[in-house]
């Protein structure tokens, strides 16, 4: 079984690019040589790359990164899916093997009903026949329209990112838990336990803190529809990728060997079509 | 309202949190409606912390919080019991614990605890708390029930060596950290402070004997203990001060304790210490306080099996 990372991040920091980027530890590059250190360390044997800036340009330079590297194993890209030429740059990348999803990043639009727009779905609508899955990129306000959406596109594949980010720094549960609950049961959707600890405060968080969320997620989803992702290099902002490894094999510790490896691999190759 | 982390749970809880044993009318006969309005009141005024057991009233406390939290559940932080059910009533085994998380939950309305318990734990074995309950209360936690764990009790050294003996998120302790008595700080806190184990400080009014209607008939302290506490409320008395008051605020001064838990059936007591949550205990008056219980200072008494008391 192929131990995968489903969540992680590439780029070569420019301050016009990355503006968003608050943490001056993340202000650098970080590219597959960086990553491939990790994974080595962590014991794990792949990853998915997921798209940081929103342009075809993104989607083009993380797949020719994959195409270079064995062990990148999927791409998570960006297609402009509210326009008109989305059916046409969906068509251009058709060749491309390693492109396994989309995603748009729903959660910093203005409206917290952009996942509704119905341009928004119509380019949606049109991933399933291309092969690819979405990634849902979310804060938990923005759940129960995430259902409806969801629930538009029954074939679809999704990917629910970082346990659609509950407040885990005001401690609030509610009600972020009950839509999660509701989301999970839809079993066209995955959930990925990654980039939890940097909800929490990144200074002050403690592993009793997350696991709350973390199991509330497990027995949500159930293992067979949860990924391990790591989403570094912005984890560095509040752990290290040894720490946020180790910390999930303590919160599984108790499954299966067979549920373990499908959170720490299975479910990913499944939700993103990834052959060994 | 001051906000303080609860340990390494992160929880970020009011100092002043709300006790809830008088719901179950363990303080004399409360006003079911009344009791209700001290909680919204409580909510309004920033206190966020809310603790319960099934044992206060059997049961009532629960069915009275839960009916007054309705539709504001998700603006506390939740704390309830298990293990205690009866003055002599205990059952720490696995069974009875997850049957009574289950009761808790439906008298509480809701489907999770943020912290769960164990109940005066030293009426029962330190074995069977180490190997049954809080395993057992683990599981439960990573079932999504309950956020965190820990336990509570009267006497220190057995909290003690139960935490060490296996991991708990928070520890309760009461009528040891109050005017009258202060050996809190001797036997666990650095022990707690050391490993992130949020502590909470209930009774700080020794259970009532700093309340200027003194403490109920059941009260287990020495009657020289009683006599000082009295004498302490008459002393604040002619101040001018509210003993409660100066008590709370001996309380909240402490530098490890999250949350202290005062019990506030009534919207008026919930106005009182709230206040007195934001003024600091006059020096003079607390000197001249401390004095007048220095010979009475630090004595607690036996509760629970031999094995486990302090002294």
């Amino acid at each position: 079984m192929l131990k995968l990372d489903s969540h992680q991040h590439f780029w070569k920091y420019s301050d016009a690019e990355y503006g968003w980027i608050d943490d001056n530890a993340l202000r650098r590059d970080f590219l597959p040589e960086d990553l491939h250190k990790e994974l080595k360390a962590a014991g794990i044997d792949g990853s998915v790359s997921v798209q940081a800036r929103q342009t075809l340009g993104e989607t083009e330079w993380l797949l020719s990164l994959a195409e270079q590297n064995s062990f990148l194993k999927g791409v998570v890209g960006w297609v402009p899916l509210t326009s008109p030429s989305v059916e046409a740059d969906l068509e251009k990348f058709a060749s491309r093997k390693k492109l396994k999803a989309v995603r748009h990043v729903v959660q910093d639009e203005k409206d917290d009903r952009y996942i509704l727009g119905d341009d928004f779905n119509a380019g949606v609508s049109l991933l399933d026949k291309h092969g690819l899955a979405y990634d849902i990129l979310i804060f938990e306000k923005h759940l129960p329209y995430a259902i409806q959406f969801v629930d538009r596109h029954p074939k679809q594949r999704f990917i629910l990112d970082h346990i659609a980010k509950p407040r885990i720094r005001d401690g609030a549960v509610q009600p972020w838990r009950d839509n999660l609950r509701e989301m999970a049961k839809r079993p066209n959707v995955w959930c990925k336990i990654s980039g939890v600890v940097t909800e929490a405060d990144h200074k002050k968080w403690t592993e009793a803190q997350v696991r709350f969320y973390i199991d509330t997620a497990i027995d949500a989803f159930t293992p067979k529809r949860i990924l391990f992702g790591s989403d570094w290099p912005v984890c560095l902002s509040a752990t290290t990728y040894k720490n946020w490894a180790e910390l999930m094999h303590r919160a599984t510790k108790n499954l299966s060997p067979a549920e373990r490896d499908s959170i720490f691999g299975g479910a990913a190759a499944a939700a993103y079509r990834i052959e060994a | 309202m001051e906000y303080r982390t609860l340990g390494r749970t992160g929880l970020e809880v009011s100092k002043l949190g709300y006790g809830g044993s008088p719901l179950g009318d363990e303080f004399g006969a409360a006003d079911p409606a009344e009791g209700e309005r001290a909680v919204h009141c409580a909510i309004d005024l920033g206190i966020n912390y809310f603790d319960v057991a099934p044992y206060y009233g059997r049961t009532l406390a629960e069915t009275r919080l839960g009916a007054a939290l309705q539709g504001r559940r998700d603006n506390v932080i939740l704390a309830t019991k298990c293990g205690r059910y009866d003055v002599n009533g205990f059952d720490f085994s696995a069974a009875r614990i997850r049957r009574s998380i289950d009761e808790s939950l439906a008298r509480l309305r809701t489907d999770y605890l943020d912290v769960f318990l164990a109940h005066d734990i030293e009426f029962v074995s330190e074995k069977q708390i180490v190997e049954e309950a809080i395993p057992t209360m683990r599981a439960i936690q990573r079932e999504g029930k309950a956020r965190f764990i820990g336990i509570t009790g009267l006497q220190l050294n057995l909290l003690r060596r139960v935490a060490e003996a296996v991991p708990v998120d928070v520890v309760l302790s009461y009528c040891r950290y109050n005017l009258l008595i202060a050996d809190l700080d001797d036997l666990l806190t650095p022990f707690v402070k050391e490993h992130g184990i949020g502590l909470i400080n209930a009774s700080p009014l020794h259970m009532g004997i700093l309340s200027a209607s003194g403490p109920p008939p059941w009260h287990p302290a020495s009657s020289g203990v009683k006599k000082a506490g009295r004498a302490v409320v008459e002393l604040c008395e002619r101040r001018g001060v509210r003993a409660s008051d100066v008590a709370l605020q001996f309380a909240f001064a402490h530098p490890y304790v999250s949350t202290t838990l005062a019990g506030m059936p009534a919207v008026e007591q919930v106005r009182q210490n709230a206040a007195a949550a934001s003024i600091v205990a006059d020096e003079t008056l607390l000197a001249e306080v401390l004095a007048l219980i220095a010979p009475f200072k630090n004595r607690s008494w036996p509760t629970g099996l031999p094995e486990n008391q302090d002294a």
